[in-house]
């Protein structure tokens, strides 16, 4: 019931967190995005059973978070919903991957159930780079710097206009979700019902959709541009700062760091 | 040359296999007009301002500015000298922050950066809205929104302002704020409305459209002292106008 407007405030705390004002929000959009996607290269490239692996790439995300000043709980609240998407990704695993990794001498456990947290923690940290990137940066902000990395000015208004029409999108679900619930109460719709909701709910969508693009059309032409061109932003401490960044990333994605501080200091 | 800045001329529009929504539609408007179109719902008041601002485009007969013919062939140059505000406020706003949509019109029309930003300030300073400056469109109140809609065409400075149903979903304050606004720009305005006080306070003129035809032309005072053409046309007369002729009777 709630979902729609926890979600919707939700997206717009994300907004409002980036108009802060802290290091990582300073910070050049374009080398936040490249950050975030070699994070995320690195954390979905590591092989299924290789747990231990992904456990140091928690420390990147607890420095951004602290640079940042943003509460780990707005990430939590975020994956909260998307958490059942993941689940359902990997809970096929423990059935039907049945190997066994041995733990000690006398404990295994199914190799199932490890790609299983494996695809949890990969999700996990992932999502909520991505998370942390809007949150530091604002979409307007990524889809400006995207624009200036050359990516196809196409796409980048096809991901800026699509985010703005989700938004909207959920506020008119959520509308038709109090309508609904107002002449009905608390029943679930029948199939028949959903049919109707969800037709009209599209058409609206397209008139919506339609009415917007005329506004573009009326200010912007035929081409329009969504971005003026942003200055660089770039400082020798932030180039610096990323390369270690980036460095200590590839690293962690080479070694097996909880491995390798066994080997080194307990044998 | 011609003395009108607008000419509209025998306009017939229909929207695909549906009935003609405008009929032979004709009239003039001067510089610095203020021009009321009246009407019930689904005269095509909407359809009008759409075709002028050059989103739609005629079946027949032709709308010129300023010896340019409106058209969505020509709405590149058009743009910066005709702004439509939508009736929808949620419609016009389509950028995520307050700033960056007011920016948006100025920037296509090629500005530089801090000439952008200097119209945007302006226009912020006149509006009296640049408390709004970082939020996100999508939470303002209806009538922050209506003026943001407004400040997003007002910095492309043009020379026609179309409005429909500028005052819908405003409460008083705010409509008052809207109609103290409206008077004091120089532009050229067209008003499409149901809020006939509105109209009487604001229009130097008004036409009345009932199934897509002029029903009628003239002067707020005209229009509204015709009670059998306003019940034609599906409209009331105003409280302001009723005022008005009773504090005349009772001078008389």
């Amino acid at each position: 019931m709630r979902i729609l407007p926890r979600t919707i405030n939700w997206l717009d705390q994300l907004e409002v967190l980036s108009r802060q004002s802290s290091i990582a929000h300073h910070w050049d959009a374009r080398l936040k995005i490249l950050l975030c996607l070699i994070f995320q290269i690195c954390v979905i490239s590591f092989p299924a059973y290789s747990l231990s692996g992904l456990v140091p790439f928690l420390f990147f995300l607890v420095v951004v978070i602290r640079l940042s000043g943003i509460s780990p709980l707005i990430l939590l609240k975020g994956l909260l919903p998307i958490l059942p998407f993941i689940l359902l990704l990997g809970i096929m695993n423990p059935i039907f991957d049945e190997g066994r990794f041995y733990l000690t001498k006398h404990y295994s456990i199914s190799l199932g159930w490890v790609s299983f947290f494996s695809i949890i923690f990969k999700s996990v940290l992932t999502i909520s780079a991505g998370f942390l990137l809007i949150a530091t940066t604002g979409f307007y902000a990524i889809c400006q710097a995207l624009k200036s990395m050359k990516v196809p000015q196409i796409l980048v208004t096809q991901l800026l206009l699509t985010y703005r029409f989700l938004i909207e999108l959920l506020h008119q679900a959520n509308t038709y979700q109090i309508a609904f619930c107002q002449r009905r109460g608390i029943k679930k719709p029948s199939l028949r019902e959903w049919g109707a909701i969800t037709g009209h709910f599209f058409l609206s969508c397209m008139m919506k959709s339609n009415h917007i693009y005329q506004s573009i059309y009326a200010r912007g032409g035929e081409n329009p541009v969504f971005f003026d061109n942003n200055k660089i932003n770039l400082s020798p401490v932030q180039a610096i700062f990323s390369l270690s960044f980036f460095v200590l990333m590839i690293l962690c994605r080479v070694v097996n760091v909880p491995i390798w501080l066994e080997e080194t200091f307990l044998n | 040359m011609s003395d009108f800045s607008l000419q509209v001329k025998n306009l017939d529009f229909s929207y695909q296999s549906s009935p003609p929504v405008l009929r032979d539609v004709s009239f003039t408007l001067k510089q610095g007009e203020v021009l009321g179109v009246l009407g019930g719902n689904g005269s095509g008041k909407s359809t009008l301002l759409h075709i002028l601002a050059g989103i739609l485009d005629v079946d027949a007969g032709s709308a010129i500015w300023n010896e340019k013919t409106i058209s969505s062939n020509h709405l590149n140059e058009l743009r910066s000298k005709i702004g439509l505000v939508f009736q929808e406020a949620n419609n016009q706003l389509f950028m995520p922050i307050v700033r960056d949509d007011v920016a948006f019109g100025p920037i296509n029309l090629g500005l530089k950066p801090d000439e952008v930003s200097a119209r945007v300030d302006q226009v912020f300073h006149e509006l009296q809205i640049a408390h709004l400056s970082d939020k996100l469109t999508h939470r303002l109140s209806g009538g922050e929104k209506r003026m943001v809609s407004i400040a997003t065409i007002l910095t492309m400075k043009p020379e026609l302002l179309l409005l429909d149903e500028p005052s819908a979903n405003l409460d008083p304050h705010a409509r008052r704020q809207l109609i103290k606004l409206l008077a004091s720009r120089p532009e050229t305005k067209i008003i499409a409305t149901h809020d006939l006080d509105m109209a009487y306070e604001l229009c130097t003129r008004c036409i009345v459209l009932h199934q897509g035809r002029i029903l009628a032309d003239g002067t707020p005072k005209e229009i509204f002292a015709n009670e059998s053409l306003l019940d034609e046309a599906k409209l009331e007369q105003p409280y302001l106008f009723l005022l008005n002729q009773l504090k005349e009777s009772r001078m008389v």
